[in-house]
């Protein structure tokens, strides 16, 4: 439950106030919540104008609810340890009849210290009276030795580390090689019907996972020769789908994992400077949602899982392109932008190795099911925030209210 | 009468336009295909007969965009890049429009650009020739008093009139161009070292991108799949439907009903009756314009396969769409019906049976009383494959079941059935079955063990 509209209030040390504008700027939403959680916790509104630091006037936002689920991704995705519902919490507060909406976030610390991640690095701040500010070398340090006194519930769970570990191993293996790593790992002891899967259409036809036909999908070539075969590997029983470079992996304890060469994201090169080789996208956005959507499926149809038994809680999401350096990415889309401007954006080049999320991405099972798309999204976000690009740059073809990629075809 | 000063101006437009289109009679480092460096399979074949001795002429045909006019274009810059002289290489195309009266080819052949050399023949490659006046007698003419070496092109297979074939007898050779092949079309998205297959492998979905975009050049690259199915639809219906049938003086708007109707039902069995029915149309006429469109080749016709000719002659024809591009581009959005799909796959296969088949090798399709069928029928040097083609992307016992009965009646040698999974089955009571994507990627691997 939020507080009361804070009309007339003064910026404080708990109460932090920001125009509409912040909607569409995540990051600084999320730097004022860690700084509020790294001090006493409070309030951030979204949606009020200030004079000299008081809230005066309103500002409703236009799309409250969708805006609301995006900001709280953001902030799941973007704050460190992963806070709990309890612990940042995202709502809508209806204004005056006729008015609109505005956005309420509250932040209520359980953890010692909290970092903002931003580009493989990470921001401590701490809110102290009507600003935020950086912690100091000591303050991080407290904070540390303080969290490791503190039992982390949300990372603590055998389960999980147990998921982790696997993660590290199909990732390992996949290193060496380069290319494109996508790990999904539901949790739970139910387990799935190889059998069953391997006679359904979901691994033949993209359509079945509401997928495009002509897309960039999991669903390898036939020259591959290879159909769906159950096999075993280090991390256990699974149907394996395509050849080395491109293949698709589902373990019986729903686990997907797919991997795909850098090549199979090159976009048509600039014809103006066709050097260096640039992502695509379409295939960026599409890839990542394709698993996602088909786990999705699986994860929502009670026949495919022995005694019926579908996964709860949580799926961890950890993807990572390998051999990445020297690639380049631009912003939005060829489509979006049309050619003659697209091409004429500075296309940016990734400096570091490889890319690998800082850690795994947690979606709840639900949210797989509902929003498969969403958290695909939010995967491939990481991946334009590491080249440095806002949110704003993103490819415009995944529809924020709809919350849909959608592509033509 | 005309004047001095008119003829003038006329002329001066003649020779204005043929130096236009030889930029490399000015400069000979200039070329006109530099932005297409992809080379389609026929094109090697083309260049090194005009590189050999003989004085056959070459009749390319085939229908609007798949390519002719870049073809052309790729060959003269071939011809120059491998040492041809440049005043010996004259392209044209009649049908550019600052052209204001008829041309003939006799006129363009007698514009002789200086420094033509006498060691080298002159090669002609003339666009369009249909639109030059009496090209057909000048064309005998030509090759008979050995003017140089000539490949024409024109998108309409008027070309291959009867008494023109008579005359073309020993003079020229037709050699038919469709649009892409799959590995054609991937070609267009390999990177460099890349093998036809390497690109599939890397980008699977390229097979479902080739059949809803067709085998069409200008938009092989194409993301926009809504965007390129309007203009192909206002290029095939304005261009090559309404501008050349009405140059036929046909009904072009009840012919142009006839093609989107032929195309939304590609395969199915042609039943005039009906169809004059639907147009409030003579049956006769619509006949006639079953044969132009035919004409056009963005249709092509399939005979049942019988030992028996009068059997052959009593039975309907199937009409296909040439390209399955056609079928996504005229039929309903995205194409998921299974029906709808079904007809996508065969118009593919049979775009590359029509390729493969010999002119001594015989293809139909199959059918005994109502329930049993076999798509295609290859015959060649003695045996006799069927072919069956199923959108499905299981390979279902009930189909194979099918197939090996009517294989059996047919007595087939070989039967294949291909299927629309993205992975490979394994098949089943004699029945091969095979992924639309090997199929189309390799189909003369894949039937080149029955010759």
């Amino acid at each position: 439950m939020t507080s009361p509209l804070p009309l007339g209030s003064q910026e404080g040390s708990q109460l932090a106030i920001l125009g509409r504008d912040a909607v569409a700027d995540p990051a600084a939403v999320a730097r004022e919540a860690v700084a509020l959680l790294n001090a006493e916790g409070g309030e951030i509104w979204i949606g009020l104008t200030t004079e000299r630091g008081s809230a005066v006037g309103l500002e409703p936002i236009a799309g409250a609810e969708s805006e609301r689920k995006r900001l709280q991704d953001f902030l799941v995705d973007s704050i460190e340890p992963f806070p709990a519902p309890s612990e940042v919490e995202v709502s809508v507060v209806a204004v005056p009849p006729g008015e609109g909406s505005l956005l309420c976030v509250r932040c209520r610390p359980a953890q010692p210290l909290y970092a903002y991640l931003e580009r493989s690095g990470r921001w401590f701040l701490r809110r102290t009276g009507d600003h935020a500010r950086l912690l100091s070398r000591e303050e991080i340090e407290r904070g540390f030795v303080r969290r490791g006194l503190v039992r982390e519930p949300q990372v603590a769970s055998a389960e999980e580390i147990l998921q982790a570990a696997a993660q590290v191993q199909s990732m390992a293996e996949w290193h060496a090689r380069g290319g494109f790593w996508l790990h999904l790992e539901p949790g739970g002891p139910q387990r799935l019907d190889l059998e069953a899967l391997r006679e359904s259409d979901y691994l033949f036809e993209p359509a079945a996972t509401g997928n495009r036909r002509t897309g960039a999908t999991f669903v390898p070539a036939s020259l591959s020769g290879k159909g769906p075969a159950l096999a075993s590997d280090d991390l256990g029983s699974c149907l394996a789908l395509g050849r080395e470079s491109f293949n698709l992996r589902i373990y019986d304890n729903g686990r997907v994992v797919f991997r795909a060469p850098l090549e199979s994201f090159v976009a048509r090169p600039d014809p103006h400077h066709p050097a260096p080789r640039e992502l695509s996208s379409d295939e960026l956005l599409e890839y990542p949602i394709s698993v996602l959507r088909l786990l999705g499926r699986l994860l929502g149809e009670p026949g495919l899982w022995q005694s019926g038994l579908t996964p709860a809680g949580l799926v961890l999401a950890q993807l990572a392109f390998f051999q990445l350096e020297g690639w380049g990415l631009r912003p939005r889309s060829r489509r979006a932008s049309g050619d003659f401007l697209f091409w004429r954006q500075p296309v940016k080049v990734f400096a570091a190795k490889d890319f690998l999320l800082d850690r795994p991405l947690r979606f709840p099972v639900e949210e797989v099911l509902q929003r498969p798309d969403a958290c695909g999204f939010r995967l491939i976000r990481q991946l334009y925030l590491a080249f440095g690009f806002s949110l704003s740059e993103l490819p415009p073809e995944f529809d924020l209210k709809l919350e849909r990629l959608i592509l033509p075809g | 009468m005309i004047e001095f000063s008119e003829f003038w101006c006329i002329a001066m437009d003649f020779f204005e336009i043929l130096h236009d289109h030889n930029p490399w009679w000015r400069d000979p480092g200039l070329r006109r295909a530099g932005g297409y460096p992809l080379r389609r399979d026929l094109h090697g074949r083309l260049l090194s007969t005009l590189q050999r001795e003989g004085r056959r002429a070459i009749l390319l045909f085939g229908p609007r965009q798949v390519g002719k006019t870049i073809l052309l274009l790729q060959l003269a810059d071939d011809l120059l890049a491998a040492g041809w002289p440049p005043h010996n290489i004259t392209y044209f195309d009649f049908s550019d429009d600052r052209i204001t009266r008829r041309l003939t080819a006799r006129e363009v052949v007698e514009a002789r650009p200086t420094g033509v050399s006498a060691d080298f023949p002159r090669i002609f490659l003339l666009d369009e020739i249909r639109s030059a006046g009496a090209w057909d007698r000048w064309l005998k003419q030509a090759v008979d008093q050995k003017v140089g070496r000539i490949v024409a092109t024109d998108s309409a297979a008027s070309l291959l009139r009867d008494d023109l074939r008579e005359s073309g007898l020993g003079r020229w050779d037709e050699v038919g161009i469709e649009g892409l092949s799959l590995r054609e079309f991937l070609s267009f998205h390999r990177l460099s070292e890349e093998t036809a297959e390497d690109t599939l492998e890397r980008q699977p979905n390229l097979v479902e991108s080739y059949l809803a975009l067709g085998g069409f050049p200008e938009h092989a690259l194409s993301d926009d799949l809504p965007e390129t199915h309007r203009r192909l639809r206002s290029d095939i219906v304005e261009r090559s439907v309404e501008r050349d049938l009405l140059r036929a003086g046909l009904d072009v708007q009840r012919v142009k009903d006839l093609f989107v109707y032929l195309i939304r039902d590609s395969g199915a069995e042609f039943n005039a009756e009906a169809r004059s029915r639907d147009l409030e149309a003579d049956p006769r006429s619509v006949r006639d314009w079953i044969r132009e469109l035919i004409a056009t080749r963005l249709v092509v016709s399939l005979e049942r396969w019988s030992q028996q000719p009068a059997a052959k002659l009593r039975s309907r024809q199937r009409i296909f769409a040439a390209d399955p591009g056609l079928i996504a581009a005229f039929g309903p959005s995205h194409v998921q019906e299974p029906r709808s799909r079904a007809r996508l796959f065969e118009a593919a296969v049979f775009r590359q049976l029509r390729e493969l088949i010999s002119a001594d090798g015989r293809l139909g399709f199959f059918r005994l009383d109502e329930d049993l069928e076999i798509d295609f029928v290859c015959e060649e040097a003695g045996q006799t494959t069927a072919i069956e083609v199923t959108s499905s992307v299981r390979v279902r016992g009930e189909k194979v079941e099918r197939l090996r009965r009517a294989a059996g009646r047919l007595g087939a040698t070989r039967s294949l059935l291909v299927h629309g999974g993205s992975v490979e089955e394994p098949g089943r009571e004699g029945i091969e079955a095979i992924a639309l994507s090997r199929f189309l990627l390799a189909p003369r691997e894949i039937l080149g063990d029955l010759r």
